[in-house]
This record gives structure tokens, C-alpha cells and sequence, in this order.
């Protein structure tokens, strides 16, 4: 579907990829000129978790917010490289952003519940693509969504309250439902749980898991190497805007290669 | 901790720096105490000053305010004439000059905060913006008169008085959205943004509902000092008194209510015209014209923060 590009719209290069996204040499300049993610080469599949881990500033934050072309958003930002996705080159200028956003979902660090009741948090991005027809699909994209996040129990009495009432880690998996309502293929999550308690952690990893199982694509940038060895299946480690090393989460953890992993795993610096 | 608020053995044992850690102490005690006691009597001072101005004002007016009829007695009447006309006017006019000032105002902001890149034309912008606000507002009227009245041919009327007050009002209500919207965490924009609406959807849908409280709040305090703007109106909606006459049915008639294009006068001229024009009585309505114009400010103020509050809280936990 994504290879469809509209009548008169010149096609973008076709890229043939064994993954479902995958970046080729991607770095990030910003202001121009300062290069805060050097080359990095990663690939994402379906029904996999990958965690990005590395000490604050190490650019996997930077590097997520390519995925979805979030950078963009960012003056004078520029991303250089590749971003294969569904076998096409998303990184150029045709790309339509809001196309691309429908399909690769995002939920950031701090929750952000627009001022709206609950339900309306669910519907409001797939009302304004007209993708709700009746007010019996969207009851159902709503409970469906919600107990996705595993918060419908929680909330099915009070979907019309403000979302600004629920707890923080409530929030959080209201805007992970959020984020599935629109059916995306690709959920970057940036650091979900730094802002929560260690019981809305759980949970939240838990909904992580099962986004995955259901056979989507996951990215998480986490700066706790226990949940990266909790949620993922493959690790890429960063370190001062490079990519040091990816594998099984395994491998990364208990086999590290590099010695840079080998000192940030060990608490020598971090 | 300990070391400090001990004997001088302390100061000793600091490393013998001979600072009396003891007598330091007492100093910066001593300062903090003079520095609280002067700021609470600035305070206070603000405080008394606000209070005699609206205390006096009150006194002196607060009897002929409230004298039957004064409120529903046109200006132009033989005996005990009242300010009907102008409170009509002054509430008439400043809806106009809302109707003309907020849509703008609201746009401005926006494109400032969401849209304008970051180059000299928005700073130009930014900075012309400012410069309005400090125009002293008898030069606005100036301009008014000679670009709203004459050159466009409005005569003096309303809508020349509520340009002029949009000219005025549009700096302190960009500012004020501007600042509303800034306040919005950036994290509520880029969570629209990744979910694939465009900057406009993002703006309409999730940014001027988070800023909302904040926004009209802004605009009923704008509202307030608009209310007490004399010196734009005087050249550009004038200070002859009218007769108004709200059974009229003719839009096009000078006594016509709802006539945009008649002239009319506002309660802050009407003191600044009565005063130019002393004859036996009208100090009195002055007074009176003050008290009710004070009372109406006071109120805008008091409707701000209840009308911001209750909004805030109404998106908050509904």
C-alpha cells in the first residue's frame, strides 16, 4: 500500500528490504551543522521489540524521532541517510508525513492526554482521518483499543471524564491506546516509563509485550537495562551519537562484545 | 549545620579562615528580616494606594450611581440626566471591538507561535507588534480621525472608535494568546503531530483548547482596560452625548442602537467631557460616571479569574 504513490507525484526509489523498517547510514545534524547521530545502520521487524539503550545524550532518543520523521518537526534539523519502510525510501522530500504518522505510532516520555474526555483521546485522531463511520464503530475502536492498553477495566465507566483526571501511569496506557487506535504498524515508544511508578512500569511493559505479539513492530528508547531486558528481543546499544552494537538482547547483555557496552553495563560510566 | 549556629569554637574549627561563622549568621539574618519588612511595606503601599483610589472614587460617586434612574436616564434629558446612553455605548462598543480584535489577535498569535520561521521578517514582526502597544493611545486617535473618519469616510461612528480600540487592544491580546499558547507543553504539539494530523489540526484541536483558560482570561482583562479607553474615542466615535432611542427600527437612523455607523460616546469620555464643560450638576455625574466605570472594571477583572478558573477546571477533571 505504501509503494502507491499518487498520480503526478514523482515515485520515490523503491528499496527492496527483508524488514519491515530498516535505516541505512541515517545521521542527524542539528542546526545544520552539528552531527549528533553519526551513521547508523538498524533494522525492525514485525512482532519484535527493539530497545535502544546508552547514557543520556547518546543520540537513541535522536535516533527513534528519525523513525517516524519527528525530527522534521525540529528547525534547522537535517537527516541524512536512508529509512526504508515497507520497501520505499521515506526519508526524501515527497513523503507525506501525515500519511507515514498514521501507520508508525508514537508515545513519548511524559504522558501527553489532550484536554478531552477518554474517549475522545481515542477518537479524535481517527475522527479527523474519517476512518469512524458510526457511532457503533467507534464504541468498538474504543473498547477495543482500551483493552489493548489494558485499561479498559479501569475506565469503561467513565469514558466521558477528562483524560487529565486518570493517574499518570493510567494516562500513559491511555495514550499507548491512543496510538493503537489508529491501527499503526510501527509503535516508537520514547522512554514510556521514566516519568512512572513501578507498578504502572509493569503494566506498561506488559502492554509492550503484547503489541508486539500481535505483530507489531516495536522500538523502545530506555535508559533501564532491566527493561530492555524485560521487553526486548533485540538491543542496540549507542554511545556519544554512535551505534556500538546490536543483537540478540541475549547476546548484549550477558555476551557484549564492545568494550564501551562491556564498561556502561558494568556502571563504569552512565 | 551544627557548626554554624554554635559558639566561635566553630569558627575555629572551620579550617581557621577567622570567619566568625557566628556573627555572619546573625548578619544575614538580619538582612533577610530588613529585606522582608521593606518588600511587605512596598506591598502594603501598593495595596492602600489601590484601595484610597477605588475607596474615594466610590465615596464621592457610589450615591449618584446608585440614585434612581441615573442608570436609565439618557444624557440628554432635561432633569437629572443620566448616562443610559453611554453605558449602553461603552458595553456596544466594546463588543465590537472584540468582534474586530480577538479573531485577529488570535491569528497573529498563532502564526507566531506555530508557524513563523525563525528569520528577521517574524522579528520585525514580533517587534512592531510591541511598538503598538506602547503608541500612546491619543496618537492612535489621531489616526483614527484622520484614516477611519476621513479618508475611508466613516464619519464619526462606531466602528472608527472600534477600530481605533482594535489598534490598541490587538499588542496586548497577541501577547497575552501568545504566551498562552507557549505555555502548552510542547509535548501535547509533537503528540498531535505523531499522530498524523497536520500543524493546523494539531493547533485547532489540541493547542487552543489546552490554552483556552489562559486565552479568555487574557481577553476580559483586555476588555477591561479597553472599557476605560478615553483618548482614541474622543476624534474617532466623538463625545456628543445621543439621545439613543431603542424603539428605533431604522439601522440607518443616528439614534438607531445598533447603528455602526453613528456617533456615540462612552462612559470614560463622558467624564473627560462633562469636565471640560463644567456646568452646575455635572460634577456629580461625574462622580457618579466614575463609580459606575470603576465598578465595571472591577468586575471585568473578578469575571476574568472566575471565568478562567472555571474553565481550567471544567478540562481538567470534568
Amino acid at each position: 500500500m505504501r509503494n502507491q504513490t499518487p498520480a503526478g507525484t514523482p515515485a520515490a526509489p523503491t528499496v527492496t528490504s527483508a524488514h519491515l523498517l530498516e535505516t541505512n547510514d541515517v545521521t542527524v545534524k542539528y542546526n545544520y551543522t552539528k552531527e549528533s547521530l553519526h551513521p547508523t545502520s538498524l533494522s525492525f521487524d514485525k512482532g519484535t521489540v527493539t530497545a535502544l539503550i546508552g547514557p543520556s545524550g547518546c543520540g537513541k532518543s535522536t535516533f527513534l524521532r528519525c523513525l517516524n520523521l519527528m525530527n522534521r518537526e525540529i528547525p534547522k534539523c537535517v537527516v541524512g541517510g536512508q529509512i526504508i519502510y515497507h520497501d520505499h525510501d521515506i526519508n526524501t522530500k515527497d513523503e507525506n508525513l501525515f500519511e507515514l504518522r498514521k501507520s508508525i505510532g508514537m508515545v513519548f516520555q511524559q504522558p501527553t492526554p489532550f484536554r478531552k474526555s477518554i474517549r475522545e483521546n481515542i477518537l479524535f485522531a481517527p475522527k479527523r482521518h474519517g476512518r469512524v463511520a458510526d457511532k457503533a464503530s467507534a464504541d468498538e475502536l474504543v473498547e477495543k483499543s482500551l483493552s489493548q492498553a489494558a485499561l479498559w477495566d479501569e475506565v469503561k465507566d467513565k469514558l466521558d471524564q477528562s483524560a487529565l483526571a486518570l493517574s499518570g501511569g493510567q494516562q500513559q496506557r491511555l495514550c499507548i491506546a491512543r496510538t493503537l487506535a489508529m491501527k499503526p504498524d510501527v509503535v516508537l515508544f520514547d522512554e514510556p516509563c521514566s516519568a512512572l511508578d513501578p507498578i504502572s512500569t509493569f503494566a506498561v511493559e506488559e502492554t509492550i509485550r503484547d503489541i508486539a505479539d500481535s505483530g507489531i513492530c516495536v522500538a523502545i528508547v530506555t535508559h533501564n537495562m532491566e527493561q530492555a531486558t524485560r521487553v526486548s528481543d533485540r538491543t542496540a546499544f549507542f554511545y556519544m551519537g554512535d551505534m556500538i552494537e546490536f543483537g540478540e538482547t541475549r547476546q548484549i547483555f550477558l555476551a557484549p562484545k564492545d568494550q564501551k557496552l562491556v564498561d556502561y553495563l558494568t556502571g563504569r560510566f552512565g | 549545620m551544627a557548626s554554624i549556629t554554635t559558639s566561635k569554637a566553630a569558627s575555629v574549627e572551620s579550617g581557621g579562615l577567622g570567619v566568625d561563622l557566628d556573627a555572619h549568621a546573625r548578619r544575614i539574618g538580619k538582612q533577610d528580616r530588613v529585606a522582608t519588612g521593606i518588600l511587605t511595606v512596598i506591598v502594603a503601599f501598593v495595596l492602600f494606594l489601590l484601595g484610597a483610589i477605588v475607596a474615594f472614587i466610590l465615596v464621592k460617586g457610589l450615591g449618584k450611581a446608585l440614585a434612581p434612574g441615573f442608570l436609565t436616564t439618557a444624557p440628554t434629558a432635561a432633569e437629572n440626566p443620566g448616562i443610559s446612553s453611554e453605558l449602553f455605548d461603552s458595553f456596544y462598543m466594546l463588543i465590537i471591538t472584540l468582534l474586530i480584535s480577538v479573531p485577529i489577535s488570535l491569528g497573529a498569535a498563532i502564526f507566531l507561535v506555530e508557524y513563523a520561521p525563525d528569520n528577521w521578517v517574524t522579528k520585525a514582526a514580533s517587534t512592531a507588534i510591541e511598538t503598538l502597544s506602547s503608541l500612546p493611545s491619543i496618537v492612535v486617535g489621531m489616526f483614527g480621525s484622520l484614516f477611519f473618519v476621513v479618508t475611508l469616510g466613516w464619519g464619526i461612528s462606531i466602528l472608527a472608535g472600534a477600530m481605533a480600540l482594535t489598534m490598541f487592544n490587538i499588542p496586548i491580546l497577541v501577547r497575552v494568546i501568545q504566551r498562552a499558547l507557549e505555555d502548552v507543553p510542547r509535548s501535547q504539539r509533537d503528540a498531535g503531530l505523531a499522530m498524523g494530523l497536520t500543524r493546523w489540526e494539531t493547533t485547532l484541536h489540541v493547542l487552543l483548547p489546552a490554552a483556552m483558560p489562559a486565552i479568555v482570561t487574557g481577553v476580559v482583562i483586555s476588555a477591561g482596560r479597553v472599557f476605560g479607553e478615553a483618548a482614541a474615542l474622543i476624534f474617532t466615535s466623538g463625545s456628543a452625548a445621543v439621545n439613543i432611542n431603542f424603539a428605533s427600527l431604522n439601522l440607518a437612523s443616528p439614534r438607531n442602537p445598533w447603528n455602526i455607523f453613528r456617533p456615540a460616546e462612552t462612559l470614560a469620555v463622558h467624564i473627560w467631557k462633562l469636565k471640560m464643560e463644567p456646568s452646575p450638576g455635572n460634577d456629580e455625574i461625574v462622580w457618579g460616571t466614575a463609580a459606575v466605570l470603576i465598578i465595571c472594571v472591577l468586575l471585568f477583572n473578578v469575571l476574568a479569574r472566575v471565568l478562567g478558573k472555571f474553565l481550567a477546571k471544567k478540562m481538567t477533571s470534568e
